[in-house]
């Protein structure tokens, strides 16, 4: 099984263009009216803090993909100016760019983006139904 | 690490904000929801609506409120399917006539955050209602009669199959300048609202603007008074009772 530094790799090896342009997507993205992918903890705060948990068999692995995704995209959204932020903190959009990159695993494996959900009604810079941004993994 | 990854860079702005790290370990340890949040289901998104929801309904199992007891008491995600929550906002009437007929087609469940004291605004106050509450409405041309909010009776037909969460009382944004007089309004009366309305439990508080449990310690009180056991922000659902 992959972990997180295999993952890690997996990442670098790509490069950072492919996070940058999922970020100007993500911001050309109609909040008001479109479905907006994330992922949010759960935290039981009548817990201990180091109580651990079992995920879905599905999530095995894909889950340190997006754990170092996440950290990536923060990273990135971190550099920007704390107008461009508002008043979220990076992790934020973080964790729903990761998601739009990172949706699910596959039933091949491959790795499914948001946007392969609703890749009909992505419109392009032409206009153009079925676009996709430069840079797509 | 190539070129293209500056380890030192990373570091120094991954460790600016101690909610990157929490977010880091909440995946690693497998306690992490999807979500995917909605605001305006309008007539003319019907399409790509119902192309989603068909989406999760093969790949991901549906999350009810005792799906997510039942991981905190087990510690364990009891499907092999991961979880997604369709995540609703705002209490408008098209979450009704346009989302509801989907999600129960597909048999997935919908959580809809609805500000409680929404559904009694008088239907020609409603949109001046959203102006000034920020709610970013869109949806307003389907309807001649200027009612934008959720019915309580509609409200009450969608609590028999999906989440009804309490999103503030009027949308207001709780900061820690914010009175006790205005928590407990916008915490506690808006949660009795709705129970009293819909006859069942509110378990669930939404913040505006993604603040967490420990943002506002002075709001504790309130969200204990209600008793609320989830607290949603936009990073996490944490279980405070």
């Amino acid at each position: 099984m992959k972990n997180i530094q295999d993952m890690f790799k997996e990442i670098d090896s790509q490069g950072m263009e492919p996070y940058k342009a999922l970020m100007k997507y993500c911001d050309s993205r109609v909040t008001a009216d479109e479905g907006i992918p994330a992922v949010i903890g759960l935290d039981d705060l009548t817990a201990s803090w180091n109580t651990t948990y079992k995920g879905a068999g599905q999530d095995e692995e894909f889950r340190f993909l997006m754990a170092a995704g996440a950290m990536v995209f923060a990273s990135l959204y971190e550099q920007k100016s704390a107008e461009e932020l508002g008043e979220y903190p990076g992790i934020a959009p973080a964790m729903s760019a990761m998601a739009e990159m990172f949706f699910h695993a596959g039933e091949d494996g491959r790795i499914v983006p948001y946007r392969e959900v609703v890749k009909q009604f992505v419109v392009n810079q032409d206009g153009q139904e079925g676009g996709k941004p430069d840079g797509e993994l | 690490m190539s070129s293209n990854f500056d380890i030192h860079t990373f570091a120094k702005t991954v460790a600016k904000d101690k909610r990157t790290f929490e977010m880091f370990r909440y995946l690693v340890n497998n306690a992490y929801i999807r979500v995917v949040n909605y605001h305006n289901t309008n007539e003319r998104d019907a399409k790509r609506l119902e192309h989603e929801i068909q989406y999760f309904s093969e790949h991901f199992v549906p999350v009810k409120l005792s799906d997510l007891d039942t991981f905190f008491e087990t510690r364990k995600w009891p499907y092999d399917k991961p979880g997604l929550i369709p995540a609703i906002f705002e209490g408008y009437r098209s979450h009704y006539d346009i989302m509801k007929p989907i999600l129960d087609k597909y048999h997935f469940t919908g959580w809809f955050y609805i500000p409680g004291f929404f559904p009694d605004v008088a239907r020609e106050d409603q949109l001046g209602f959203c102006k000034n509450h920020h709610l970013r409405t869109t949806g307003q041309y389907m309807y001649e009669d200027g009612r934008i909010a959720l019915s309580w009776e509609e409200i009450r037909e969608l609590s028999k199959n999906h989440e009804i969460c309490c999103h503030t009382g009027s949308h207001f944004e709780i900061t820690k300048k914010t009175s006790d007089e205005d928590m407990h309004r916008e915490i506690v009366e808006a949660k009795r609202r709705m129970e009293y309305k819909i006859q069942k439990p509110v378990d669930v508080f939404c913040w505006l603007a993604g603040e967490e449990y420990n943002y506002n310690i002075r709001a504790h009180k309130h969200l204990e008074e209600a008793g609320y056991k989830y607290v949603l922000s936009n990073l996490k659902i944490e279980k405070i009772r």
